[in-house]
């Protein structure tokens, strides 16, 4: 699953996700991608599982680009434990994604290809997504 | 190269007024260009939209400025939505007709490379447009590629390879890729790997010496 190798800092604040993303939102590489409409905190494993969707869906032909990175910690506490005590350990990874993220992109298949594999991945994520494509 | 014709008028609201436009079908825009002092302008949204997506950043336009003057133009950026897709600000850049000057040209891919009809690779495309210098009057529609002649994993086309009109210069990377046959890979599947724990992670340095850092980075 995608994490950082290294990290300035352990832990982060939550900060907000306002507005839409400036950045990230054209198709750069392959020829059609999903793109998010809601914002959200896409976690390592949701990411990985999309991935999955794609892959197995397109087997051989096709390539996958992966447009996010799970780049902030969140922690959690563990179970059973009072409060107080400081801020508990980081629990796992996500990405933030605003509207507008492309969030894969696939090349080298064909259009109806791509929009099924793209379904199947939006399904696993918890946004709203869309099919675009460079046309 | 037929000309296409887009209709504009003089803009007097500036900054955060140009919301208001928006909502009432005018687009804002501004006009600027060598010898030629920025003009701000607006143009309805339905015309505009529909010589946008067929001129491109690569078609002379004709700008008619508040039916009085005339100008040759390009359009040099597009501002759209992020989600929705739709045009929120143009630029605008008035030729001379004897100066060259710089714009993005698609490139059309043609054919089947006989490696990808097979199966056994698949074509991925580098660049979909390369940057090119030439004469207003000299100016394409689009650059043909033919990936037919494709026929081993990994040859690639490169921007040194593509044919282009005389008086054309390319101004992109020569060893820039443009179409490349990758080798087919199967996702192999993998047993559950326990992953590395999130705490794992290394961190770089102590937060209080990147805090004593900070400050000198501001003041350079």
């Amino acid at each position: 699953m995608l994490m950082p190798k290294r990290v300035k800092y352990r832990k982060t604040h939550r900060g907000r996700r306002k507005g839409t993303e400036s950045r990230g939102t054209e198709l750069s590489f392959g020829e059609f991608g999903l793109q998010a409409l809601e914002a959200a905190w896409i976690t390592s494993r949701q990411i990985e599982a999309a991935r999955r969707a794609i892959v197995r869906f397109i087997r051989k032909g096709g390539k996958v680009w992966i447009r996010i990175f799970p780049d902030k910690p969140v922690s959690k506490r563990p179970a059973e434990t009072r409060m107080g005590g400081g801020k508990g350990p980081v629990d796992h990874w996500v990405a933030v994604v605003k509207p507008g993220r492309i969030l894969f992109e696939i090349g080298g298949i064909g259009r109806e290809d791509a929009e099924r594999a793209m379904r199947l991945a939006g399904h696993k994520l918890p946004v709203k997504t869309q099919f675009v494509s460079k046309q | 190269m037929e000309k296409m014709e887009l209709v504009a008028q003089k803009r007097e609201r500036r900054g955060k007024g140009v919301q208001e436009l928006r909502n009432q079908g005018m687009i804002p825009a501004i006009l600027y260009g060598h010898r030629q002092e920025p003009i701000a302008l607006q143009i309805e949204e339905r015309s505009l939209s529909k010589v946008v997506s067929e001129a491109g950043t690569h078609h002379l336009i004709n700008l008619m400025i508040d039916g009085q003057e005339t100008k040759n133009v390009l359009v040099k950026e597009i501002q759209r939505h992020p989600v929705k897709g739709n045009i929120l600000h143009l630029d605008l850049y008035a030729v001379i007709m004897s100066e060259k000057i710089h714009t993005k040209i698609p490139l059309i891919f043609t054919g089947t490379p006989p490696v990808v009809a097979r199966k056994e690779g698949i074509l991925v495309h580098g660049l979909s447009e390369i940057e090119i210098e030439c004469l207003p009057g000299d100016l394409i529609e689009s650059i043909s590629v033919d990936v037919s002649g494709l026929t081993e994993i990994n040859q690639t086309i490169n921007v040194v390879d593509l044919s282009v009109d005389r008086g054309i210069e390319v101004l992109t990377g020569k060893e820039d890729m443009v179409a490349k046959i990758l080798p087919v890979v199967e996702e192999v599947v993998e047993e559950a790997v326990p992953a590395a724990l999130p705490e794992e992670v290394e961190v770089i340095a102590k937060g209080k010496v990147e805090e004593e850092e900070a400050p000198s980075e501001e003041e350079t």
